[in-house]
């Protein structure tokens, strides 16, 4: 679930009255413009070339700019250029000759069931799917799980012993933060060399929506880290997981995460290979600025909602596992989805029968029972789930990448979770 | 006269009569022999601090407040969905501490309306030539009173201080809940009975009392008070 639906930004009248204190704090990064990355001209970044081209001020504007101006866009910020520059020149890469396959689950898997004064908010049949996710996610052989919405301590403690039965290892963060962040990190110990390094990690973001914690649901983002070394690689890999603030409206602060996590990436050490999977809540591109409603109001602010994948790539130097195999099929595929209208409310896609095209094309999508349920037309169907990776001696290559996850558990009407999982697998080349 | 009957009233230590206001609203020259007031003036008096209205405003927040209360435990066991036996979330303190703080907007208020209404209602029953105390009416049921408001008062002030950790260390639902609303509602019912058997035994008079004054040559307030 987009943790959201709350205090007015989603019509909820008891929350609109306090939803000014979202309001409060510094909006930007103190250190804003202090870090190379925040300097550098859009158009001279391939990451963000996009976002200049789209803009009409875009030759004049800096990522700087970018945080502290808002630009408008004119048309939709386009990424197909560089994606598919990524994916050929992946594809054009030699294969390693000697390397390991590593198996990546990047999933939210929706396990959500709080409560704040005068409301609810839960994914639905989530105590039948908190029941089954241990055992499905760790029965499916990844060698890695990031994992996201996994609210609370007995649902980590319900990982836990599906884990020590099946040989992983779990980092859930602290008792207190995890309830907050809901971040869950699995790895199989047959990928972790117990003689080092273990470097365990939990970041509250600076910046959050502040109500989502208090008066809301006790919820406050952030990320894990684990650095390990993977003995049948032999590689260190720096491996984070993440779930930003969701929704348009909340660009700014979901953008600031990204830089904060992007750059925390860059603690990692010169031959480690950097792993990032999460729920970013935001797409690399969506065709129409206006998509949606709510209340009867159009939902606004797509375009903007594109730049977090596009600043996660560029603070973190990072490139996303999907673009590396499909390009810039996220592009192809939101450009066939029918223009909203209000037969999104009644059926997903306004007809439930186009599903069947978009399978394997988005994370979070009305298709999914769940995700209907919740949003129904309120949301645009996109991936806004990812896994990139950095590997500065560029020894890694993505052999497959594709949704998981997407279909009705068996025997049931309903999936796993509300989103469906990115499960990749690189080729981790041995360091020379 | 009616401000002070001290035979009914052994701990009425000293009063003070100020006629200044009489003296500066008279109409006619205070002679010094006829003071005492019309009855008529009385009665009106004697019905406003009778304390029946602030009992019914108390008894209104109280009720509200109450009603609140079990609403918002019928929102966690209805909508919120709590199980007894589940694990509490630690991450709930926050929003029950604000939660249950709409309920005692109105039962705090509450509490006291009814305990000064409590108070007036005993001390004009005291007054009234009428009234004459059951067996266990009076100083002992007050001192009795005193130890279940305190007791009340103490039950809620020590449970909540001690919140925070104990719910800290709940491992379900049952024990944290539980904890808090057994002692809530012990707290409360202790704390309103105590308040009203004390305000309803009194041990003397109001401190201060405001009588009007109506005399044939003269007119005007009469303060009486205990020092």
């Amino acid at each position: 679930m987009r943790i959201g639906s709350w205090f007015g930004l989603h019509g909820a009248p008891a929350g609109a009255v306090i939803v000014s204190l979202s309001a409060c704090g510094p909006e930007l990064p103190d250190d804003l413009g202090e870090r190379p990355p925040d300097r550098v001209w859009l158009t001279d970044v391939p990451a963000l070339a996009h976002l200049a081209r789209a803009s009409p001020r875009g030759p004049d504007l800096t990522v700087e700019d970018l945080y502290r101006e808002r630009p408008a866009y004119a048309t939709a910020p386009d990424p197909t250029p560089y994606f598919e520059a990524t994916a050929h020149a992946h594809r054009a890469l030699p294969m390693p000759a000697s390397s390991a396959p590593l198996r990546v689950l990047s999933y939210n898997t929706g396990i959500l069931d709080r409560w704040y004064p005068f409301a609810v908010v839960a994914v639905p049949e989530v105590d039948q799917r908190r029941a089954r996710a241990p055992a499905i996610l760790l029965g499916d052989g990844w060698d890695i799980l990031l994992l996201q919405e996994v609210w609370d301590a007995r649902d980590v403690e319900t990982f836990r012993a599906e884990a020590e039965a099946r040989g992983y290892l779990l980092h859930a963060g602290s008792d207190r933060g995890h309830e907050e962040h809901g971040l869950l990190m699995l790895v199989h110990r047959d990928r972790f060399d117990p003689s080092g390094p273990d470097e365990r990690r939990e970041t509250t973001y600076a910046f959050q929506r502040d109500i989502e914690d208090f008066p809301g649901p006790g919820i406050a983002r952030g990320f894990l880290s684990w650095r390990f070394r993977d003995p049948v690689s032999g590689r260190i890999l720096f491996v984070f997981d993440t779930h930003a603030t969701a929704f348009p409206e909340l660009a700014r602060v979901r953008e600031t995460q990204v830089r904060e996590l992007g750059l925390a990436t860059h603690e990692a050490a010169a031959g480690d290979v950097v792993i990032v999977g999460g729920d970013l809540n935001g797409a690399p591109y969506y065709p129409d600025d206006v998509f949606g409603e709510v209340d009867g109001e159009p939902v606004r602010d797509w375009w903007r909602n594109a730049q977090a994948h596009a600043l996660m790539q560029h603070y973190g130097g990072l490139q996303d596992a999907m673009v590396a195999v499909h390009g810039a099929h996220d592009v192809r595929w939101m450009q066939q989805l029918p223009r909203y209208g209000a037969a999104y409310r009644g059926e997903p896609l306004g007809d439930r029968t186009r599903c069947s095209q978009f399978i394997g094309a988005f994370t979070a999508t009305d298709c999914n029972t769940l995700y209907f349920a919740q949003y129904a037309g309120t949301e645009y169907p996109a991936r806004i789930d990812h896994v990139l990776w950095r590997d500065p001696l560029e020894l890694v290559r993505v052999t497959v990448a594709e949704l998981h996850y997407e279909g009705p558990l068996p025997g049931e009407t309903f999936e796993l979770s509300d989103h469906a999982g990115v499960g990749v697998t690189f080729a981790v080349g041995r360091s020379p | 006269m009616r401000i002070v009957d001290a035979s009914r009233e052994p701990t009425y230590h000293a009063r003070v009569l100020v006629s200044g206001l009489a003296l500066l609203l008279a109409g006619a020259p205070v002679d010094g022999q006829d003071f005492a007031p019309a009855p008529v003036a009385q009665r009106p008096a004697e019905r406003r601090r009778s304390g029946r209205g602030l009992l019914a405003a108390g008894g209104t927040l109280l009720g509200l407040g109450v009603v609140g209360r079990i609403a918002i435990e019928g929102f966690w066991v209805g909508p919120a969905g709590l199980e007894p036996h589940e694990p509490f979330g630690e991450w709930s303190i926050p929003g029950i501490a604000l939660f249950t703080t709409f309920a005692n907007v109105l039962v705090v208020p509450g509490i006291v309306l009814t305990g000064v209404g409590a108070a007036r209602l005993g001390h004009s029953r005291a007054a009234s030539p009428s009234w004459r105390p059951r067996p266990w009416q009076g100083p002992a049921a007050r001192r009795v009173g005193w130890v279940v408001l305190g007791t009340g008062v103490g039950l809620w002030a020590a449970t909540r201080l001690l919140a925070v950790p104990i719910l800290h260390s709940c491992p379900t639902n049952a024990c944290a809940y539980g904890y808090l609303e057994s002692t809530y509602w012990l707290a409360l019912g202790a704390t309103v009975a105590g308040a009203v058997v004390v305000g309803l035994n009194p041990s003397g008079p109001p401190r201060v009392a405001v009588t009007p004054w109506l005399g044939r040559h003269a007119r005007g307030l009469a303060l009486g008070g205990r020092f």
